[in-house]
């Protein structure tokens, strides 16, 4: 038994010296009260409140882009962006009822080009420890209605996350997957669109809604 | 000398026997009075009644100055959320809320109770869970000849989570007070059940 303990911490040892990943950098931001990380390779820019105001669609029951929240402009294009509070069904904290413009958008990117997504509040950057790490408890995972969760982050004395626990973030942060947050079929079809061309369609839509009616 | 050393040897070893079996004898009567006459229960409070669990699936009690509760997106609202407990990550079950029982605020008799339903086999810690309680009363020997069916307490929580009942007597008022024995096993494997066969 002591043995095959030993192998096992002499195996993860050879691992680490080969240097896969002692840690990750993780953004750490902040939506719907819930503390998340996302690990920054997977990060384009970050739009702050003022060069991101995005513009907000007129409301469209039925249609299929009940995901996209409105367009801004990145890197001289519109990119579209998604609410991490309406996809996780999560309600805003309090301090950011304001609206819209006060959130701060993530930019990804994926096989479709550009996506962001909007969430209440960034945070800062940390290097999480692997050991520092779990998968999601099985009791969660059976549980759990999204796929992009993918892991949990723990606060540690050797982390810097102690030092940012002073600003209410804690000691559990939720890893997201942030390309994994909409499901294929979805992220074609709202990257692919532009604001012109939704609202031709919302106002085709909503012709069609009021003739049947 | 030698002769002394020899029998001192001789003699430890008689005494070291004599030791051994009756520390052993006690282990086996000790064990018959565990394992057949009595259940050791834990008695909590959910809002206005009392239930109770076996302690021998609960690997510790903590109270709110030693953890926070993280909430989790898109889980059922019983399913609170998680806290790190020296470094472990264990998922927090309502069990007012799981068992359709009004809710209450956290406060300072609020207790998560870390329960393993294999605490003690090989496969320990594959589905610990911290069931929040709304105030933790005692740890009692309850006789086997105490505890009943789950006649009464079925009504008001589902009978598939309830695996006895018994009767508390309280020493200071005199009053005898009805507790439901909830079944760990139960709560854990029908709530897992239900989500595979879900998924599938």
């Amino acid at each position: 038994m002591l043995f095959s303990v030993m192998e096992y911490s002499d195996q993860s040892h050879q691992d680490s010296t080969v240097g896969h990943f002692d840690q990750v950098k993780m953004l750490v931001f902040r939506s719907g009260g819930i503390v998340f990380g996302a690990d920054v390779e997977e990060v384009i820019e970050i739009l702050d409140d003022e060069n991101s105001k995005i513009e907000e669609l007129p409301d469209t029951p039925g249609l299929m882009w009940d995901d996209l929240v409105g367009f801004t402009t990145f890197r001289k294009e519109e990119l579209a962006v998604i609410s991490l509070n309406q996809q996780f069904d999560l309600t805003p904290a309090l301090d950011n009822v304001m609206g819209i413009e006060s959130a701060q958008v993530i930019v990804v990117q994926n096989e479709y080009g550009y996506l962001g997504i909007q969430v209440d509040q960034i945070d800062t950057i940390i290097d999480l420890e692997i050991e520092h790490i779990d998968s999601i408890p099985h009791f969660v995972e059976n549980l759990l209605e999204v796929e992009s969760l993918w892991g949990m982050g723990k606060a540690s004395q050797s982390t810097d996350m102690l030092s940012v626990t002073d600003d209410g973030i804690g000691d559990v942060i939720m890893l997201v997957g942030l390309n994994d947050i909409l499901p294929e079929d979805q992220k074609r079809l709202i990257q692919t669109i532009t604001y012109s061309k939704f609202r031709d369609m919302a106002e085709t839509s909503s012709l069609g809604l009021t003739s049947e009616s | 000398m030698k002769a002394g050393e020899a029998g001192g040897t001789v003699a430890r070893r008689k005494t070291d026997l004599i030791l051994q079996q009756a520390a052993q004898e006690k282990i086996d009567s000790h064990q018959e009075v565990t394992t057949e006459d009595v259940r050791t229960l834990v008695r909590f409070f959910l809002g206005e009644e009392q239930y109770a669990i076996d302690a021998s699936y609960i690997s510790g009690v903590w109270d709110q100055d030693q953890w926070s509760i993280y909430p989790i997106p898109c889980v059922p609202s019983y399913l609170l959320g998680v806290i790190n407990l020296r470094s472990d990550i264990i998922s927090v079950l309502d069990l007012c809320d799981y068992f359709g029982l009004p809710t209450s605020e956290i406060d300072d008799v609020t207790r998560i109770m870390v329960v393993d339903p294999a605490l003690g086999k090989n496969e320990e810690g594959q589905l610990v869970v911290g069931f929040l309680v709304d105030k933790v009363v005692d740890i009692q020997p309850i006789s086997l000849s105490e505890i009943q069916p789950p006649l009464t307490t079925i009504e008001k929580v589902t009978a598939e989570y309830i695996d006895g009942e018994t009767h508390f007597e309280d020493k200071d008022t005199g009053t005898e007070t009805l507790i439901g024995i909830i079944s760990v096993e139960s709560v854990l494997v029908a709530e897992m059940n239900a989500r595979l066969s879900e998924k599938e």
